[in-house]
């Protein structure tokens, strides 16, 4: 006969740390993964040495440094849409629930570990702006440093509502393929119909003019506008994403 | 493959209750109910498009059921506080990502856990990739695939494991190796639930039998009873007199190929009412042809036309 040797009580509880920790480790121990983060520095990279080689522009931060930001801001929600989606194109969803079948805790570490990897990128684009204008300004005579705290500031508002909307798009897409196309499509797709159907009221569902004014000197300007435009593109969808990632069978 | 350990598992038990999920019109699983004890391996059987999976799936809180409940040693497999710690789960070996190696899983698998890097060498080696640890899972066979995947299953030193279809893609040589590890598992009061379709394989593994056909539990009992109760095969100098003898003593029987009669009773019985009619025999033993076999398809063969593939929903 067998002798109960441990009561299930010694055992732990998972910590929520570690599912971060795990979570963050998941987005760069593949080759997927770290080809994504590769190509946005790399991009940056090469756009901040063209930069810096060019006598015309002046070796200001703000420019160098916007002209980084900008690709990151472009790609860097790639790494949410990856983060929050991969696990069910890649089936190992099977795994990872059956471990921690607290389906909404897996989903905030997902969303804490890839904002902390895209706010660790856009810090490394920022630190090579910086050196690329140290770097232009010994190749042109002057660099100049001007707006920088506003500039950085802007830059990491900018970065995190992306990647907000980027889990909201995966969680309700499910699937990274369809994701990858809903995020880089509908709002485009939008702006082409709201600007010729719409007319004026289109400014009430633009969520990069929404953007542009959280991240500028004044975020409070039209505030209607910011929230149903926040409505729309992020907290519906991050609403039904969540809920289907709640409940949808893991197959 | 020697154990890895000798020590004991906690006796845990799963309680499958009344378990039934339903697809739009489509009932996958139909008010399942069964229980596995502890220092048993059971067995759950069944066709493709039987319910296995979905059933495994409901008991690992992966899909929500549409009625009943699991307990795993009386909890919730959802409020365990560290379910790999006390269930080890292996649904599908080929659910990995290819771009990581075996090492990184087991890696990922055990921080989860909250077990140390160094637990990871150690299971490759039990489980025999020692060699391969470093290389890409997209590399790896279905049978190293399974490994790997027992492997993570077992990391958390659990109670209970839940294995689907692990011997799928195994060679014969890893069949014996896995058959070796869950009865030292089980042994040591382990508690094991693996699926199969694969009669041959579960008949020499498994203590218990639940088989499933249709969505719904057809059969549920010890390995031997369900096998002994195969009957005893008869044959005469006389088939109708000897039919006779058997209709006269009570005994219910099927007519056989061969002129011999398929009866239900143990040997004794059929020997005493031949003997009473006076019927010559020519034969009389247990049936044993491939018991389990026969017992499958005759549980699982529909009698009402299933009305789709389940396979083609439910998996």
């Amino acid at each position: 006969m067998i002798t109960t040797t441990a009561p299930t009580a010694v055992i732990p509880a998972q910590r929520f740390t570690t599912q971060i920790r795990v979570e963050t480790r998941k987005l760069i121990d593949t080759r997927g993964g770290l080809a994504v983060i590769g190509t946005i520095l790399a991009t940056c990279l090469f756009a901040l040495i063209w930069l810096a080689s060019q006598a015309k522009y002046g070796a200001t931060y703000h420019r160098y440094s916007t002209g980084a930001a900008n690709i990151v801001a472009y790609l860097i929600p790639v790494v949410t849409l990856l983060a929050m989606t991969a696990e069910w194109t890649q089936r190992t969803a099977l795994t990872t629930f059956t471990l921690s079948p607290r389906r909404g805790r897996v989903l905030g570490a997902k969303f804490i570990a890839a904002t902390a990897v895209s706010a660790a990128v856009l810090t490394v684009v920022l630190v090579l702006a910086a050196g690329a204008t140290a770097l232009g300004g010994a190749l042109h005579g002057h660099a100049s440093w001007g707006h920088m705290g506003a500039d950085i500031r802007s830059y990491f508002i900018i970065m995190f509502l992306e990647v907000v909307m980027a889990a909201a798009f995966a969680a309700l897409a499910g699937q990274t393929a369809v994701a990858l196309v809903a995020y880089f499509i509908a709002p485009t797709a939008w702006a082409a119909f709201a600007a010729n159907v719409l007319g004026g009221s289109a400014r009430w569902f633009d969520i990069f003019a929404t953007y542009d004014r959280l991240a500028s000197d004044r975020p409070l300007d039209h505030i209607g506008q910011t929230v149903t435009s926040i409505a729309c593109w992020i907290a519906v969808p991050a609403v039904l994403g969540i809920r289907r990632s709640l409940h949808r069978e893991i197959k | 493959m020697p154990p890895a350990t000798g020590e004991a598992h906690r006796g845990l038990m799963i309680t499958v209750e009344h378990l039934t999920k339903r697809y739009g019109q489509f009932t996958a699983v139909d008010d399942v109910s069964f229980v596995c004890e502890s220092g048993t391996i059971t067995g759950f059987l069944g066709p493709n498009g039987a319910g296995k999976s979905t059933t495994l799936r409901m008991v690992t809180a992966l899909t929500p059921p549409t009625a009943g409940r699991v307990l795993i040693d009386g909890t919730a497999y959802r409020d365990l506080p560290n379910p790999g710690r006390t269930v080890g789960v292996m649904l599908d070996a080929s659910a990995q990502h290819p771009g990581r190696s075996g090492a990184e899983i087991l890696r990922l698998t055990a921080t989860m856990l909250g077990l140390p890097a160094s637990c990871v060498a150690d299971m490759l080696e039990r489980v025999g990739l020692a060699g391969s640890g470093k290389r890409l899972v997209g590399n790896y066979s279905l049978g190293m695939r399974q490994r790997l995947g027992i492997g993570a299953a077992l990391l958390g030193d659990p109670s209970i494991l839940i294995l689907d279809e692990p011997a799928n893609g195994m060679d014969p040589e890893g069949i014996r190796w896995m058959r070796h590890l869950l009865r030292d598992f089980a042994d040591r009061g382990g508690t094991v639930l693996l699926s199969s379709h694969l009669l041959g394989e579960v008949q020499a593994t498994v203590d218990r039998l639940v088989v499933i056909g249709n969505g719904r539990v057809v059969a549920d009992g010890q390995l031997a009873d369900l096998l002994a109760s195969q009957g005893t095969v008869v044959r005469g100098l006389d088939p109708a007199g000897l039919a006779a003898a058997m209709s006269t003593a009570g005994l219910e029987f099927h007519p056989l190929d061969n002129g011999a009669l398929r009866v239900q009773g143990d040997a004794e019985q059929v020997g005493r009412a031949a003997a009473h009619a006076q019927q010559i025999l020519l034969e009389l033993r247990e049936h044993d042809s491939s018991g389990l076999e026969e017992l499958f398809f005759e549980l699982t063969t529909p009698d009402s036309t299933p009305d789709s593939t389940p396979e083609a929903v439910a998996a």
